[in-house]
């Protein structure tokens, strides 16, 4: 007896269930229902990896001498199209104690002897990475590989003098590489390569 | 005596039920009335297709199957429509919902130290939002804000509601998601994934 009870009554409720469902079908209380498919949104970053040294601090240096021990060079495995340049700055002397930092420009009045690997164009104090076509808009291809930068600094004899005598002196090389579009240079501090070159 | 009543009315219950169901699957073919007794039910068809495209410039687009951005950069943005169509026979209202999420490395060979760090996309992946149903818009919300809690696989928002859309018409839902350009290197090799873009309709 209480099994029949117990039979009726699931029948009862699965037909008030199914009655509900095809009634809420039939007013359009429930609609139909699509699903797209799974999105994935994903950000790039900056690869970089840098080589190349100074010769070792604290030596007495004189003009003339190589001061790159090992050629500046970085590597470049980002999967985004990005953007590289350098800043060189030196302690120029002009007069016996009359020394300032200075930005290398490969002007007739610079002090300091850069070259650089082949691609490098200057504009307004920074050396740009710009492959055949002097500028400053060139964009480096993701995974672009091996990038030569330096390959020798030297104090250039025929321009220094004995204003440099017993001065203390300094070189730096900042390389700077940002993502390739929507930014400028300005805004990505953070992008710099936190070592640089000291000298 | 009360057991015969309690299976007659099983009966007629069981009876109603097939007829509704009858009727609504089409296999007594009449009209799109049915009348039970003094009671006429009008069948309401409700049917709705959506479609997902994407643009490069937000204005030519083509059709997508899922969104899929690679190697984004602070700055960039990915635009998307979804168009919806009512095709059945009864005024629809739509919403549109993003369900799921989660946060991952996007490339295993990079710096996995903002992942490891807790950071997620959402944060700085803005979700800009307006269609042709309503004048409602969201612009530049991160998915974060819209989420309002954990960004996991429970997670979700409304990327568009009360879309009321008309018998045989089409309603399109523009939406954006740009990379905030304040993002900076903390979220470098980063993937966000969405489990699934909802879309639901109900009779109007």
């Amino acid at each position: 007896m209480k099994l029949k009870i117990r039979v009726l009554a699931l029948l009862s409720l699965f037909l008030a269930v199914a009655a509900l469902g095809i009634i809420g079908t039939t007013y359009g209380w429930f609609g139909p229902r699509f699903t797209l498919s799974t999105g994935d949104i994903a950000v790039g970053d900056l690869r970089f990896s840098e080589t190349g040294a100074f010769i070792a601090d604290g030596q007495t240096i004189v003009p003339g001498q190589e001061l790159i021990a090992t050629a500046i060079a970085v590597d470049n495995a980002s999967p985004i199209t990005s953007q590289l340049r350098v800043l060189v700055t030196y302690t120029k002397c002009t007069a016996p104690d009359t020394c300032v930092e200075t930005t290398y420009s490969d002007d007739v009045a610079d002090h300091l002897a850069v070259v650089f690997g082949t691609g490098f164009s200057y504009d307004a104090g920074y050396w740009y990475y710009s492959a055949s076509e002097p500028g400053t808009d060139y964009l480096l291809p993701a995974d672009s590989g091996a990038l030569g930068v330096i390959t020798s600094i030297y104090y250039d004899g025929a321009r220094t003098g004995i204003d440099y005598a017993g001065e203390s002196v300094e070189v730096t090389v900042s390389i700077q590489v940002k993502q390739g579009d929507n930014v400028a240079w300005t805004t990505l501090a953070g992008y710099d390569f936190s070592t640089g070159y000291p000298a | 005596m009360s057991r015969k009543k309690m299976s007659l009315s099983i009966a007629a219950m069981t009876s109603a039920v097939f007829l509704f169901v009858a009727a609504t699957f089409a296999w007594l073919t009449l009209s799109d009335i049915v009348h039970l007794g003094e009671t006429t039910i009008e069948l309401e068809d409700i049917d709705a297709t959506a479609v997902l495209e994407v643009s490069t410039d937000g204005l030519t687009y083509v059709s997508a199957s899922a969104i899929a951005i690679e190697n984004a950069v602070p700055g960039d943005i990915f635009y998307y429509r979804i168009v919806i169509t009512n095709t059945g026979a009864k005024p629809i209202d739509t919403q549109v919902a993003f369900i799921g999420f989660s946060n991952a490395v996007a490339d295993v060979l990079g710096d996995d130290t903002n992942y490891q760090a807790g950071r997620s996309l959402a944060s700085v992946l803005l979700y800009s939002m307006t269609n042709t149903a309503n004048m409602t818009t969201i612009t530049d919300q991160p998915i974060a804000t819209l989420i309002g809690g954990p960004v996991n696989g429970s997670a979700l928002f409304f990327g568009a509601e009360n879309l009321d859309i008309a018998v045989g018409t089409s309603e399109t839902v523009n939406f954006t998601l740009e990379v905030a350009t304040t993002s900076g290197n903390d979220y470098q090799n980063l993937k966000l994934t969405i489990d699934t873009i909802s879309i639901q309709s109900v009779g109007n």
